[in-house]
């Protein structure tokens, strides 16, 4: 009986292999990469205790961001009543780590992100960066197809408003130059 | 007057939930940098040990093949 051991090792080559996407998303989705640890192992164990529910063939990722998902919710649910110093501790290391390369860009990036209400921000995850489809991640969100193209709808326009993107390319890439453009 | 302006705002919110392409590109470009810089990231070895020990645990757990 080779098809069960088989099986395993197929699964966990799959974990492997989805751990970058898996903590990009737990990073992306709490804001915190302490927590978006915790939340990854936390998936680990819980996909590995329910790996005979896993329906070999079907979409591994769609099925670890599933529970990702729930047990950030259920946890955000829960942490939300409690102590917020800790949190703006590791969302400060979070911001320095991130900083040390990263261009202005991306970090005005990352904080119009998070201001994001959590609904929003998920789909746009889901759909604009981990290339699922607008089905599946409504599969991963229990929701409907229309609920979630709505968000993103609602993420990008929040998105656009905060970065003050109202155009095609910002060409300079220093402010905008708009009405010198047309002169007098 | 309020009718007319409700309107507007009904309007605007189509609008809103219609946004112009090039935003919408824009906005996907910065989302996709943000993002693969999470992606190339480092993988913690936490990880990495968790899914071995896992894995090891698994296999002394399954019951012995007669023919290996």
């Amino acid at each position: 009986m080779n098809g069960p051991v088989n099986d395993r090792a197929e699964f966990t080559a799959g974990l492997m292999k989805a751990l970058p996407s898996l903590r990009a998303f737990a990073i992306s989705l709490s804001g915190r990469a302490e927590r978006a640890d915790d939340l990854v192992q936390d998936t680990l164990m819980r996909a590995w205790a329910n790996a005979d529910s896993f329906q070999p063939g079907t979409n591994l990722n769609a099925w670890l961001f599933t529970i990702l998902r729930n047990l950030f919710h259920s946890e955000y649910r829960k942490r939300r009543r409690e102590v917020q110093d800790e949190d703006g501790a590791y969302a400060a290391r979070l911001s320095v780590q991130a900083s040390q390369d990263a261009h202005l860009d991306v970090q005005d990036f990352r904080l119009a992100l998070e201001s994001l209400p959590p609904d929003q921000r998920e789909a746009l995850l889901l759909v604009g960066a981990s290339g699922f489809s607008y089905e599946e991640a409504a599969e991963i969100c229990q929701c409907a197809v229309g609920t979630i193209k709505s968000r993103v709808n609602r993420a990008r326009t929040k998105l656009a408003e905060i970065l003050s993107i109202d155009g095609p390319e910002d060409l300079s890439g220093a402010g905008k130059s708009s009405v010198t453009a047309h002169g007098a | 007057m309020t009718r007319k302006q409700s309107q507007a705002e009904v309007e605007k919110k189509e609008e809103d939930l219609q946004i112009d392409e090039h935003i919408q590109r824009r906005i996907g470009a910065k989302l996709r940098s943000y993002y693969d810089e999470l992606l190339n990231e480092p993988i913690p070895d936490k990880f990495i040990e968790l899914l071995v020990k896992l894995d090891e645990k698994e296999r002394a757990d399954e019951p012995k093949d007669p023919q290996s």
